[in-house]
């Protein structure tokens, strides 16, 4: 059981991955910009965050170096509109330890979510 | 007098008889002596108007020759033209023509065209060389063998010339030489004609070169027009990529979002139901998104403005890539593809984005021609070192006198806003830049085809 995070504004997405994650056993909080996601990361140690590159205002990006700074190593994994490989590049430079490029496959979303988290550092919380 | 004539008359009829013979002697030789006048007296004139005749000829044939030299505005034509025509009129073995070059000193070398001189590579005459070269230093005409006036004694043996120079605006600009003379040695009558010649030359010559110079400046600014033609075609279609571009990738974002969750959901329907319908329908779902997809992709692709990167591919391939852009379109409206692939690859270098940019354009026109539907066919084959694909509609063809006109840029039939008349002329600019040929073949009502040839280069290494 672990708790994933996903940061992504839009609505549908946003029930898409809860719904395939929860489907999956796991644990979903949802925030929809970057300051939400500052505020939900810094209020409790999630196992995965999975990261919309494209966000009202500040990108995934910036929020990926704050949540860096603040030392945190949970794993994040970048989702881009389109295989941008400057973004990518960028995310991955900043810690993200995976990509995915939309529209994706619920086949390539599922392995690999599974697979960052067996990998990760177990979350201190709970 | 008859009466005085008698009166000394001898009386001795011996003496008589012998005077009548004499006087009958001096009658007879009288007669002669007319008749001889008279044969010399005809004779000269059967000769004088011999000679007026044949004057009266000459001079029609020079006429004629420096007419006909100074009809043409081609250098060669005109040397050609005028010595033949010396040749054959002054009856000479050879006719030679030099002219000074720009630098002065050296001499461009010309012989009549059915002289075997004339077969030998073109060569230049130092200054001063051979009586041409002489004649064009100094200004000077120049004859050897003697000149004898017409009323002379028959010339010795020995080569014969006669060398005239050429006069244009106070210039010695060349020289014309004639070569032995087939009877007798050059008259002055000859040098005159010759130098008559030479004086239309020298006019012909100037105008020859004046259009010459002319016809450069003409071919100079049609490549200037032509270039700046191409340059202006470049630039709109940078500028048209550009905003493609631009479009393509603000599309791929508002598409991907939406498209990756009717994808997803899908999925998850599929996985979740037990109803077979439904399983069917979130497949069907889940098929057309992932095609989307493959659209949106290959317009990324397609727009992204790479700087042109050739490289090994397949023509089958790149047409399939077309394809996957519209086939859905098409078929919409009602349009049938047929795919008609040798089963041999085609492999060419060049710009994947380009190609298909062509292709597009190509498939774009072709949907345009058939409104109400139709076929449209894509082949390829290769030969003669050469890969081809071709484009072919039932559409509604292009008429023959719009055929020379479709590549020219902005050329369009469309009304505003529906064509800008520079698909063709970019699709041609991209083969002509892979080396490759772009050909239209039309038949008004029945259809249109375009065929592209490229080079064939080696198969991918294995
Ligand atoms: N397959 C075709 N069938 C009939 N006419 C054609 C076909 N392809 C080209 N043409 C004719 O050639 C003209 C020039 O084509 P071109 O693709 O260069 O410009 P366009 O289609 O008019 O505009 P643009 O491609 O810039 O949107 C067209 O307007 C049309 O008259
Ligand atoms: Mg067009």
């Amino acid at each position: 059981m672990s708790r994933v995070l996903v940061v992504e504004d839009e609505a549908g997405f946003q029930s898409l991955l809860s719904e395939v994650l929860g489907g999956a056993g796991h644990t979903v909080d949802s925030a929809e910009s970057v300051a939400e996601a500052l505020k939900l990361s810094q209020a409790r140690t999630y196992d995965l965050l999975l990261l919309d590159y494209r966000l009202p205002g500040d990108t995934g990006l910036d929020f990926l170096e704050s949540f860096r700074m603040g030392g945190q190593q949970t794993p994040v994994i970048i989702m881009t509109a389109y295989a941008d490989v400057p973004v990518v590049v960028d995310a991955m430079r900043l810690g993200a330890v995976d990509f995915l490029v939309k529209p994706f496959s619920l086949d390539a979303l599922l392995p690999l979510v599974e697979r960052c988290l067996r990998n990760a550092p177990a979350a201190s919380a709970e | 007098m008859a009466d005085a004539g008698l009166d000394h008359l001898p009386s001795d009829p011996a003496v008589l008889r012998s005077e009548v013979e004499r006087l009958r002697e001096a009658l007879r030789a009288t007669q002669l002596e007319k008749d001889r006048a008279v044969r010399m007296l005809r004779s000269t004139n059967t000769e004088l108007y011999g000679r007026v005749q044949g004057q009266t000829q000459q001079l029609a044939s020079l006429n004629h020759l420096i007419n006909t030299i100074t009809a043409s505005l081609d250098l060669r034509q005109v040397a050609n033209t005028a010595l033949s025509g010396l040749r054959s009129l002054l009856r000479v073995e050879t006719a030679l023509l030099a002219l000074r070059d720009d630098d002065g000193d050296t001499t461009l070398f010309m012989a009549n065209p059915d002289n075997y001189l004339a077969a030998l590579p073109q060569r230049k005459l130092k200054a001063g060389e051979g009586p041409l070269g002489q004649v064009i230093k100094t200004g000077q005409g120049l004859v050897v063998g003697g000149v004898r006036d017409s009323a002379g004694v028959e010339g010795s043996a020995g080569p014969s010339i006669l060398c005239v120079p050429i006069h244009s605006r106070e210039q010695t600009i060349g020289a014309v030489q004639l070569l032995n003379k087939w009877a007798g040695p050059f008259t002055d009558p000859d040098r005159a004609f010759v130098e008559t010649v030479a004086g239309s030359l020298a006019v012909a010559i100037e105008n020859a070169r004046m259009y010459t110079e002319v016809q450069a400046q003409l071919a100079a600014l049609e490549r200037a027009h032509a270039q700046l033609v191409e340059t202006q075609a470049q630039l709109v279609e940078s500028a048209k990529l550009a905003s493609i571009g631009q479009l393509a990738a603000g599309l791929a974002h508002e598409i991907n979002n939406p498209i990756g969750i009717i994808l997803g959901f899908a999925q998850l329907i599929g996985q979740r139901t037990e109803d077979e319908k439904l399983k069917r329908y979130a497949g069907t779902m889940e098929r057309e998104a992932i095609r989307v997809r493959g659209i949106v992709s290959d317009l990324l692709g397609f727009a992204r403005q790479a700087a042109a990167e050739p490289r090994r591919m397949d023509l089958r391939e790149v047409l399939e890539a077309a394809l996957r852009l519209v086939e859905y379109q098409l078929i919409k409206e009602n349009v049938q593809v047929v795919r008609a692939y040798a089963a041999e690859p085609g492999w060419v270098m060049a710009d994947q984005d380009q190609l298909l940019q062509v292709l597009m354009n190509l498939i774009q026109n072709a949907r345009q021609a058939m409104p109400q539907g139709g076929t449209l066919t894509l082949r390829t084959w290769t030969g003669g070192g050469t890969a081809y694909f071709a484009v072919t509609d039932t559409g509604t063809g292009i008429p023959p006198e719009d055929l020379g006109h479709v590549f020219d840029p902005f050329f369009t039939t469309k009304p505003v806003g529906q064509g800008t008349g520079l698909g063709l002329s970019v699709s041609y600019g991209i083969i002509k830049r892979c080396g490759g040929e772009i050909r239209v073949r039309s038949e008004p009502g029945a259809g249109t085809t375009f065929w592209v040839g490229l080079p064939l280069t080696e198969p991918e290494p294995q």
